[in-house]
């Protein structure tokens, strides 16, 4: 990151930017009283009387902070930036390389999702697929545990979709807050 | 001037006295000032104890007057009495006369910001908001016994971003420093929640004159997080006013009202709003060249009147609810901010719609300056406020403009702000050369349906295949929630940065001229204010080197150590003299000597934020 000239030394990935131990598990709680520590003490509030370089430097360290948050507060993103840490390059979303069961799955959750018609449908609907999203999340931790790095990839991929379901749930939500 | 006194490096740091700042509420109906005396803070009032000043402004062949003395004009002179110019801020006259009804002449211009014509000549919304905001911090001025080093404006946090630089620039016209662009509710919440340590989830149900917010906070030793944020920015008080005064027309039987007529109904329908927040029927007389009318109207008929209106807000407190993934009866705390929140209705059903009681305590009309005050004089670095931070979202998603008119989001809303994306775009055409960026705001997908805050141009592209250039386009929104982007061509390097200046916005310039000319104005020299600011500045600066080396100075080299000694004594020199031209040169080259001391002094705080005992602290509360 450059600011005016200067490179800000910041070469730690976002698991170490917290002090987090570089795995996929990780505890939420402390994840933001982390952030909360660090906010504290570089958010531009801090600054507002500074040298200008210092207001600058802080801005940028507070939207590294926020990206960095943002990254690992999210099952998805998390996963997706742990396997690029790994090396391991993601393709452009592609339906080929799923098994038949999980497909034929997915379709029919979208199909309901299509016909749910009230708000209480929406939230039970979205349960169903957190619940769908945590039993991956709990497989991805046991494929990265044994270093399947093929598979984990695989299992990233499930969780992008299902991520993509409980967004369209909340368009949904939103045409039928918007219908009342 | 007294001169500054220079603490030798290394020495004990004098007490500093604290510097004086003020939060000022810009309300669409009425504005406020307030400021933190020992600790505690309170609104100001004008000698005749009167602590709102109405958002009006009269202009005549004489000047203008501000507040009470303006408002006496709306009735007799709308034509050049501005009201609810918050309204009409970051708008262009399209939107203004297509979503206002307004008794104003406007010069006829397609493109820019609306000019109202006066009797003291075309006026802009941002120049009234300046009128106002120099009416406030006089007030605050005199109340705190100098000059102020800075001040926190209050924003609806719905305002897009063409409506914030509109307010920041009035601010700079005012000649005051803006430490921070604070929104509404988050300000509200602070007032209610800064000292008492709650902890839990904080609905702010904010209806202003003109504006609807809805914020959920989560408060969290200290922290105020916004999770989310939503409302109608084209909702407010006014419109419960109006549907009062059709009410009124209906019944008085008057077909075509006249501007002075409407502004007298307006006016009377505010009234009667007030007294039916205790009165289960107000007595009407209405009194009007050629009208003469007698009635009364119960709670049971306003309630008719306004209840879509409250529904509309609760459609959206639903909303942000949804957008955060909260639940209603998750809410601990409920605060409702704006006059219009003693409507019984709409208390009513608020507290319905979220299961539980309004906090009282505070005065629905104050709270928000009162929170901005909290916040400017921690800003202004008097309170050390160890545990008090704010997080704050982007309101409105960021985006733009795709081949098909469709846009490309690339910030959601709610996104915590300070924030940075970059995306890749390429040419659509063979040897394309130019790429035109225009940047919008808005949840929706055509371009036609969201804010258009700012077109620019990258020039230069060496020509290529459609599809071979490769342009990173960059937003980067800061913590008043202020947008700026910046494009680059990845192969030739070639750059474009723009602060985004708002398609209905004031130019640079155009705000240093309008500031000049207000100096100029109140009959001050052009040249003895600059020296004043250069002053300013290079006090600040100093203070803020000198209080640096005294806690860091250790992580310098004896070479960067001299070069900062070198620039300090020189601005402490030219700090002697008169001539700002020259001080300004110092400022910078210390600004620039001390870069690097910035960044060792940063990477510091935050190795220190995470490791020792500090985070241990907190992670065993």
């Amino acid at each position: 990151m450059q600011a005016g000239g200067q490179t800000i030394h910041l070469h730690q990935d976002y698991f170490a930017l917290f002090n987090l131990p570089r795995q996929f598990d990780i505890d939420a709680k402390h994840l933001s009283r982390r952030f909360y520590a660090i906010q504290k003490d570089i958010h531009p509030d801090r600054f507002a009387s500074a040298t200008e370089a210092e207001k600058r430097l802080s801005l940028q360290y507070a939207t590294l902070v926020n990206q960095a948050y943002e990254v690992l507060r999210s099952p998805v993103q998390r996963a997706l930036y742990l396997l690029h840490l790994l090396g391991v390059s993601m393709p452009e979303e592609t339906t080929g390389q799923f098994s038949q069961d999980f497909l034929v799955r997915q379709l029919m959750l979208r199909e309901q999702l299509e016909e749910l018609d009230s708000l209480e449908a929406v939230d039970a609907f979205r349960k169903e697929v957190d619940r769908e999203q945590e039993l991956l999340a709990e497989r991805l931790c046991s494929l990265l545990a044994d270093s399947d790095l093929s598979a984990a990839a695989e299992c990233v991929r499930r969780m992008q979709f299902v991520d993509k379901l409980h967004r369209e749930a909340g368009l949904q939500e939103e045409k039928l807050l918007n219908r009342n | 001037m007294a001169l500054l006194q220079i603490t030798e490096p290394g020495a004990p740091p004098k007490e500093t006295k604290p510097r004086l700042a003020a939060g000022i509420d810009l309300g669409t109906t009425n504005s406020l000032v307030a400021i933190v005396q020992n600790g505690v803070p309170g609104t100001l009032e004008d000698a005749e104890g009167r602590h709102l000043l109405p958002s009006v402004v009269h202009y005549s062949d004489a000047g203008h007057s501000t507040g009470h003395a303006a408002r006496e004009h709306a009735a007799s002179d709308p034509a050049n009495t501005v009201i609810s110019a918050k309204r009409m801020l970051g708008r262009g006259l399209a939107d203004i006369t297509r979503d206002l009804k307004l008794p104003y002449e406007f010069l006829d211009r397609d493109t820019g910001m609306p000019q109202l014509l006066t009797a003291a000549g075309p006026v802009n919304p941002v120049q009234v908001s300046a009128d106002i905001l120099k009416a406030l911090s006089t007030r605050a001025r005199e109340a705190l016994g100098g000059d102020l080093a800075g001040v926190v404006v209050t924003v609806p946090a719905y305002f897009d971003d063409a409506q914030r630089q509109a307010t920041r620039d009035a601010a700079e016209i005012a000649g005051l420093r803006v430490l921070r662009l604070l929104n509404e509710p988050t300000a509200a919440a602070v007032a209610y929640g800064l000292d008492s340590g709650d902890e839990g989830l904080v609905a702010v149900y904010d209806l202003g004159g003109g504006t609807f917010d809805i914020s959920l906070l989560r408060l969290h030793q200290g922290v105020f997080e916004v999770l989310a944020t939503g409302g109608d920015s084209a909702l407010g008080g006014d419109d419960l006013d109006e549907r009062l005064a059709l009410w009124l027309l209906a019944k008085a039987g008057v077909k075509q009202p006249d501007q002075q007529l409407t502004s007298y109904l307006m006016l009377t329908a505010r009234d009667i709003k007030e007294q039916m927040s205790s009165q289960d029927q107000v007595a009407i007389h209405l009194q009007h060249p050629g009208l003469d009318w007698q009635g009364h109207i119960s709670r049971t008929e306003f309630d008719g009147l306004i209840a879509d209106l409250i529904e509309r807000t609760l459609v959206a407190c639903r909303k942000t609810l949804r957008d955060a993934g909260l639940k209603a009866e998750e809410v601990d705390q409920l605060v409702l901010v704006g006059g219009s929140t003693r409507v019984p209705l709409l208390r009513q059903k608020v507290s319905a719609c979220f299961g539980r009681e309004p906090l009282s305590g505070i005065d629905p009309d104050r709270v928000v300056a009162l929170g901005a005050a909290l916040q400017a004089d921690i800003l202004a670095g008097n309170k050390s406020a160890e545990n008090a931070l704010l997080l704050d979202v982007l309101p409105l998603s960021l985006g733009v403009e795709m081949a098909g008119g469709l846009v490309e989001k690339m910030i959601p809303r709610n996104t915590a702000i300070p924030v940075s994306k970059a995306r890749d775009f390429t040419t659509s055409k063979n040897g394309q050369t130019r790429m035109l960026i225009h940047v919008l705001q808005g949840e929706r997908e055509l371009v036609s349906d969201c804010r258009s805050l700012a077109r620019f141009e990258l020039q230069g592209i060496a020509p290529m295949a459609a599809g071979a250039a490769s342009v990173r386009v960059t937003f980067q929104v800061d913590a008043d929630g202020l947008l700026s982007v910046s494009a680059r061509e990845e192969t030739s390097g070639v750059q474009a940065e723009v602060q985004v200046k708002p398609s209905y916005g004031l130019a640079e310039e155009e705000v240093r001229a309008m500031l000049e000319a207000s100096i100029t104005h109140a009959g001050k020299d052009v040249a003895e204010r600059r020296l004043a600011e250069a002053r300013v500045d290079a006090e600040r600066l100093l203070q803020a080197v000198l209080e640096a080396l005294q806690t860091d100075g250790k992580l310098l080299d004896a070479a960067e150590q001299k070069e900062i000694n070198t620039a300090v004594s020189a601005l402490q020199a030219e700090l002697q003299g008169t001539d700002a031209s020259r001080m300004e040169e110092a400022v910078q080259k210390l600004g620039k000597a001390t870069e690097n001391f910035a960044a060792l002094r940063m990477n510091q705080t935050v190795k220190s934020a995470l490791a020792g005992r500090k985070l241990d602290e907190i992670l065993d509360k």
